[in-house]
């Protein structure tokens, strides 16, 4: 792991000291390999904890709606800054209050592919850790590059978009088609498509760790936690879980930046991110819009214009 | 004394007799299921990611059905209590405890909850001494081990090319009677006790957990809560993967005249949890949650049942998102109980 660089440490104190932010959010050493943790740095000497590695994988900009009206700053990576930019663009945040350090971001080391090499199921990794471009785990190397998540590999945004003081080295954004992974499971029959859907919800247990994980979640009462009426009930049942999951999906549509939080977050290795990312895919094809890149642009969905519908009967 | 190359036969005369759960293999999960076939058992392994607690204690069930045919209110089914007799193999020694403490709750106490009770009853409890502890693991911070018998009906061993299989309930020595295997020779019982002893050398030191409770007594109002919730996110895993959670909560499905009154896992980390009929809650915030978490299992638990509601299976610590450790909670509170802030 390593501590953040000087200048980058000085800035972050002076912003604390100063009073221009009262709480800074970015990452520090946990006690499991390959997953940093959270830190929330209040005192200027404390800004030494925080580090930067290829285990920082949480979206820090997660936490962003719990401290709104606060001067908060902290770390973002390319896919982070794009959440800012959703917050920003629906009016949660105001930027004046922000201090963002964004960092260029390689790629974050997906725990489950290193134990897959192994052999060994992902608890079982007792000793690994990011060097540089290498993972080092029960003393085997790998190359970083094979071993991060399917969302960072199909990152086309390295470097965050938003920010006040950069770090790091750009790292340069590789051509190829980011929805493969989309293309390949509209390829299939309606039939196939559900099999895919309910078998990987088959694992569900309805924790809510992807929404509670994910940055543009942040609704104040959602709708799985309303008792009248009733939307969803909590229970592991098929029916429970994909309703759940095909509405929170709907709800995120032109909204979902892809940072892919949810399905680093699920304890049980759900792929959320392609059905996610299919809505993406679609808003991306039917708008033109990508979402978490202009803080000015109104997103498709809570727009409307007159005679914008194909259908004649339609206003 | 069983052989290796026995096991199968041993798993096979089990499910004559039994429903048999043990750890399997979907996809890159090992999690406790029924078995369909002998084969299918997993005892090569450190731990499931999900606790067992579910085969006693569904994560959904239905208590009730009823119907309400135009404008009677009759009609009201009992479901049928199920008690297949079942055994459980191959369950860690930290789990196995969890059942002793799930009793207590669940068939011990003023209150009996026949659902569970009923399972209980017809369950057997094969546990399998712990020879990899992971990094994670704190079974020793709780006066227990790797190879704590208690809560077992029969505890197994590594012994090279054999378990060795110690009958130690009744019921548990009854079933052992049954199944007619060897004594255990000289020679294995030195090679268990061998790997028994490299097995605690794994352990890593932990601080005994006993004794908190007395400090927690003092730490209600404490600033400590706000500072441990801080990047909680509020999910349910660390309490479904949990081997001793067993909040629930119970809600009335009724579509048209058909209903069904369900009991689901509930989690003390939900905006949900405790939420009154009226809107109110009187655990209105994330630090409020953890401090009933905390206080559950470290202080309400041992002082009403007499048992901590963690057994230290570390299971919490590798899933939880963004990696708020058990562990040091429970350092800060110690902490937060030498100098409490009491406001």
């Amino acid at each position: 792991m390593n501590a953040l660089p000087q200048t980058i440490r000085e800035t972050i104190a002076r912003w604390l000291s100063a009073g221009e932010i009262e709480l800074f959010i970015g990452w520090e050493a946990g006690t499991i390999p390959l997953r940093a943790t959270p830190a929330f740095i209040r005192k200027a000497e404390e800004v030494e904890r925080l580090i930067w590695d290829a285990t920082c994988e949480n979206n820090l900009v997660n936490f962003l709606p719990k401290y709104k009206g606060k001067k908060v700053g902290l770390m973002v990576k390319g896919c982070d800054a794009r959440a800012v930019v959703g917050l920003l663009q629906e009016g949660q945040m105001i930027r004046e209050n922000l201090r963002i350090v964004g960092v260029s971001c390689p790629g974050v080391v997906d725990p489950r592919k290193v134990a897959r090499r192994l052999g060994i199921p992902v608890e079982d990794l007792d000793e690994a850790q990011a060097e540089g471009d290498e993972v080092v785990a029960n003393g085997q190397r790998f190359l970083l590059a094979e071993v991060i998540y399917d969302v960072c590999a199909d990152c086309r945004q390295h470097n965050p978009n938003i920010y006040d003081v950069a770090m790091g080295e750009e790292v340069a954004d590789p051509a190829g088609d980011p929805f493969a992974h989309v293309r390949a499971m509209e390829a299939l029959s309606a039939e196939e498509r559900w099999a895919r859907f309910a078998g990987e919800l088959q694992r569900c247990n309805l924790c809510y760790a992807c929404r509670n994980a994910c940055p543009l979640c942040y609704c104040n009462v959602c709708f799985a936690d309303r008792t009248m009426p009733r939307w969803v009930y909590q229970s592991d049942r098929p029916e429970d879980v994909q309703f759940y999951q095909i509405m929170r999906t709907f709800h995120l549509a032109g909204r979902c930046v892809g940072c892919g939080a949810c399905t680093r977050a699920c304890p049980q290795g759900i792929n959320l991110r392609l059905f996610l990312d299919k809505l993406r895919l679609d808003v991306q094809e039917l708008y033109g819009y990508v979402a978490g890149t202009d803080p000015n642009a109104k997103p498709p969905l809570t727009t409307y214009r007159e005679k914008e519908d194909y259908n004649d009967f339609v206003l | 004394m069983l052989t290796k190359d026995r096991l199968s036969a041993f798993v096979e005369a089990l499910m004559r007799r039994y429903r048999v759960f043990a750890p399997v293999r979907r996809a890159e999960e090992l999690r406790f299921e029924a078995l369909s076939s002998a084969d299918e058992a997993v005892l090569d392994y450190r731990n499931t990611l999900k606790a067992p607690k579910g085969i006693l204690l569904p994560q959904t069930e239905c208590l009730i059905r009823f119907q309400r045919p135009l404008d009677q209110f009759n009609a009201v089914d009992a479901v049928p209590l199920e008690a297949a007799p079942t055994v459980i193999l191959g369950v860690r020694p930290c789990d196995a405890r969890s059942f002793l403490m799930l009793d207590r709750v669940f068939c011990q106490g003023k209150y009996t909850d026949p659902y569970y009770k009923a399972r209980r009853e017809a369950t057997w409890i094969i546990s399998l001494a712990c020879d990899h502890p992971r990094p994670t693991c704190f079974c020793h911070a709780f006066e227990s081990g790797p190879y704590d018998s208690a809560g077992a009906d029969i505890l197994m061993r590594e012994a090279g090319d054999a378990y060795l299989l110690q009958a130690v309930s009744d019921r548990g020595a009854q079933l052992l009677e049954g199944l007619n295997l060897p004594a255990a020779d000289v020679a294995h019982l030195a090679q268990a006790e061998e790997i028994e002893a490299q097995a605690r050398a794994r352990l890593r030191e932990v601080t005994p957990v006993k004794g908190i409770e007395e400090g927690l007594d003092h730490l209600f109002e404490s600033k400590v809560w706000q500072e441990i919730a801080e990047k909680c996110i509020a999910c349910g895993t660390c309490t479904y993967i949990c081997p001793e959670c067993h909040c629930f909560n119970i809600e009335d499905r009724v579509l048209l005249s058909r209903g069904e009154r369900v009991r689901s896992w509930d989690a003390c980390m939900y905006s949900t949890f405790t939420l009154h009929a009226s809107g109110h809650n009187p655990r209105p915030d994330q630090a409020s949650r953890w401090r009933q978490r905390v206080m559950h299992k470290f202080n309400y638990l041992p002082r009403n049942v007499g048992l901590y509601g963690c057994v230290g299976c570390g299971r919490c610590v590798l899933a939880c998102p963004v990696r708020l450790d058990i562990r040091q909670v429970l350092q800060r509170v110690r902490e937060a109980c030498a100098a409490p802030d009491r406001v």
